[in-house]
């Protein structure tokens, strides 16, 4: 009987406390400020198909650029949605519009490969969606479109100062090329070309691989010797594809006398590639606009910072750290306006301090950085590109109008 | 004369490994009806288990290789037990399955080792080059033809010499007549697969020394499984041998004289054989 007469009172305690706890009793609530509209920002990344070494070091560089920033830009959330893009032109296109219309992101950090970047130009220009690469672009996206910042320049750009390095400091004179076989690819060798053209070399062979290539040792055995080319200019879009080529150069490099290997882009092999090729590697020159070993108060700064989160030196995850990190700085600028046309003013005609050194975006969005001319070497423990000549600011694209 | 030996031997190490990946599935289409999409997918897994034993245990190279085809056929067994047996005769719903699992261990394979290659591996005795009468050519392709050679007298041995050979070449021919004489063929299937799928793995180990093991492997390794058993033919050892022979020597010579064809090579064998053979070189009539 007892119990019966404690019961309503008891339920209507636990009632009352449920409510209080669950805000529903408008007295008891605190004021709650407005909510704090979220900045997405989209990420492609590749994480599967051809490519999908790049994606996750990419992915690791924006994540501490997140972390360095404290997940803020102009004192507002950020937030950055990373999709897969397949190492695909179809599939960056889809994630590419999905960013856009489903997640309503305005600004994009890649796609990587120059075609799926080709693929998402018209889409992104007539959308006014801002997109910048990882690593160059072609030419065509900065040239033809409006809304795509080429960092840290487009293809042709960073490889011209490879081509006068070649003709003006190791004095060869007659060229050999073995490039990817897609507009990146082209392009990457076409500025090389441009390069070695230009202070008066001659090309004498070139060659294009399919992406993914499971066997080089068949263009190695067509390979001049040389007699005929005093260089070998190699760009591939992988670290595995370079790392097999490499490997048929070696074998065939001991029946013939093959000429010297030059990388164009060191930036696709990781630290544990550099030590499995060891032999093949050390002593081979190389091109980036982004070394590790660059001393600089910024970059000695990233280095340590992402040694320390990862446990392993950075080399292309510099690349998506700084594209997150100027979208950052262009945010505050912008006091978080994410749109198009306040993005694009933040971004052009205005020189940013990263880890590679300075970096310029024109009014067209080509990117302006230093290029770094790197021979391989033993350091410690470690092999990784030392730096051997900088040339400052000398990306210009020929093809892409000036300021 | 050195670039043509060297085109040749490239082409053969490169048809070596199509007909090491191919022999397998070309055996399971034959024998037991069934398309298994997913074949690529052990050969990768099976490189990927043996990287792990060779360069990250630092174990010996063949013993990765045995462990690489266990793993892979432990992995083919299952599927063929838990899946692919109920689905006999049904070819739409074993592509279906069987493509899924492609992607599935792909996947489980991106998971587990990452998305970083494996730069080629072998035997520290494979290092270096034999002397072919002036010609040094890497020791480690010459393994793989031998070792293709090897297979595939082995596997002609088993089909058309041994009690079970004729027994898989009967079931191929008339299943319900060889399960009519008391033949319990569901076992022979098992056994089938359970050997399609650790020569798949194994191939993985032994092809990782010219390839490597990649992610994307699985796919790639399955689209040139496939054009080999078109050009060669289904459910032949021999069919396969040659397919995988004829695609790898063109593929090198294409490559080396014309690479800007590179592309173009290996489906425009297979486009002439579906024209002129629709049953593969050494396929049955179909």
């Amino acid at each position: 009987m007892e119990r019966k007469k404690l019961l309503l009172p008891v339920s209507v305690m636990c009632l009352v406390a449920t409510l209080l706890i669950s805000g529903c009793v408008p007295a008891a609530a605190p004021p709650v400020a407005p909510p704090v509209e979220r900045i997405k920002i989209g990420a492609l990344v590749d994480l599967t198909g051809p490519i999908a070494d790049m994606g996750p070091r990419f992915k690791d560089g924006i994540v501490l650029a997140l972390e360095t920033i404290n997940y803020t830009a102009a004192g507002r959330p950020v937030e950055v949605i990373f999709e897969d893009s397949g190492s695909s032109p179809t599939i960056a296109m889809e994630r590419f519009k999905k960013l856009h219309e489903t997640d309503g992101v305005n600004i994009i950090i890649g796609p990587l490969m120059g075609d799926q970047q080709s693929a998402v130009a018209p889409y992104a220009d007539q959308h006014k969606v801002l997109y910048v690469g990882y690593i160059n672009s072609t030419t065509d996206c900065v040239r033809d479109y409006g809304t795509f910042l080429a960092y840290p320049a487009t293809c042709i750009g960073q490889q011209r100062p490879s081509g006068w390095y070649l003709y003006e400091e190791l004095g060869y004179r007659t060229m050999a090329t073995l490039g990817s076989d897609y507009g990146g690819g082209h392009d990457y060798i076409a500025g090389a070309v441009y390069g070695f053209e230009e202070k008066g070399g001659e090309v004498v062979h070139q060659v294009w691989a399919p992406i993914g290539t499971p066997d080089f040792a068949p263009y190695m055995a067509a390979m001049p010797t040389k007699d005929t080319a005093d260089v070998l200019c190699i760009f591939l879009s992988s670290g595995e594809d370079a790392a097999r080529c490499l490997m048929a150069y070696r074998d065939e490099k001991v029946k013939r006398d093959l000429p010297p290997v030059f990388e164009l882009i060191v930036d696709v092999f990781t630290p544990q590639q550099y030590k499995d090729l060891e032999d093949i590697v050390v002593g081979m020159y190389a091109q980036s606009t982004y070394l590790p070993l660059r001393d600089d108060p910024i970059n000695n700064a990233f280095v340590a910072a992402f040694i320390a989160k990862y446990g392993e030196t950075p080399v292309i995850q510099q690349n998506a750290y700084t594209d997150m990190m100027l979208f950052a700085q262009a945010l505050e600028i912008t006091g978080g306006d994410d749109s198009f046309d306040a993005m694009w003013a933040a971004m052009t005609k205005r020189e940013f301090q990263t880890p590679q050194g300075p970096l310029y975006y024109s009014s067209y969005g080509e990117g302006f950085s230093n290029v770094y001319i790197a021979q391989i070497q033993k350091v410690g423990d470690e092999i990784l590109p030392v730096i051997v000549k900088v040339y400052e600011m000398a990306t210009s694209d020929p093809y892409v109008p000036k300021d | 004369m050195e670039f043509f030996a060297t085109s040749l031997l490239n082409g053969l190490s490169f048809g070596m490994i199509l007909f090491l990946i191919a022999a397998g599935l070309s055996i399971i289409i034959g024998v037991m009806g069934v398309v298994n999409l997913s074949h690529g997918a052990l050969y990768m897994f099976g490189g990927y288990f043996g990287w792990m034993i060779a360069q990250q245990l630092g174990l010996n190279f063949w013993l990765a290789v045995f462990i690489g085809g266990l793993a892979a056929g432990l992995v083919g067994l299952g599927i063929e037990r838990a899946f692919l047996r109920r689905l006999y005769k049904q070819l739409n719903e074993q592509v279906l399955l069987t493509f899924g699992f492609l992607y599935i261990i792909t996947n489980i394979c991106l998971w587990v080792w990452g998305g970083d290659a494996k730069v080629p591996f072998w035997d520290p005795a494979l290092s270096g080059s034999f002397n072919l009468a002036g010609l040094l050519y890497p020791k480690t392709r010459i393994i793989v033809i031998a070792i293709g050679t090897v297979l595939a007298v082995f596997l002609w041995w088993l089909q058309d010499k041994t009690r079970i050979g004729a027994i898989i070449r009967a079931g191929m021919d008339d299943r319900e007549m060889v399960t009519g004489l008391g033949i319990n063929l569901d076992r022979v299937s098992m056994l089938i697969f359970f050997l399609a799928a650790f020569i798949a793995g194994s191939a993985g180990v032994i092809g990782a020394q010219l390839w490597g093991v990649y992610s994307y492997q699985g796919i790639q390794t399955l689209l040139f499984a496939l054009i080999v058993i078109i050009v060669g033919g289904i459910g032949s050892i021999q069919g396969a041998l040659v397919g995988a022979l004829t695609i790898g020597v063109i593929d090198a010579f294409g490559r080396a004289l014309l690479p800007e064809l590179s592309m173009f090579f290996m489906f425009m064998v297979m486009i002439i054989i579906l024209i002129a053979k629709p049953s593969g070189l050494l396929g049955r009539k179909i």
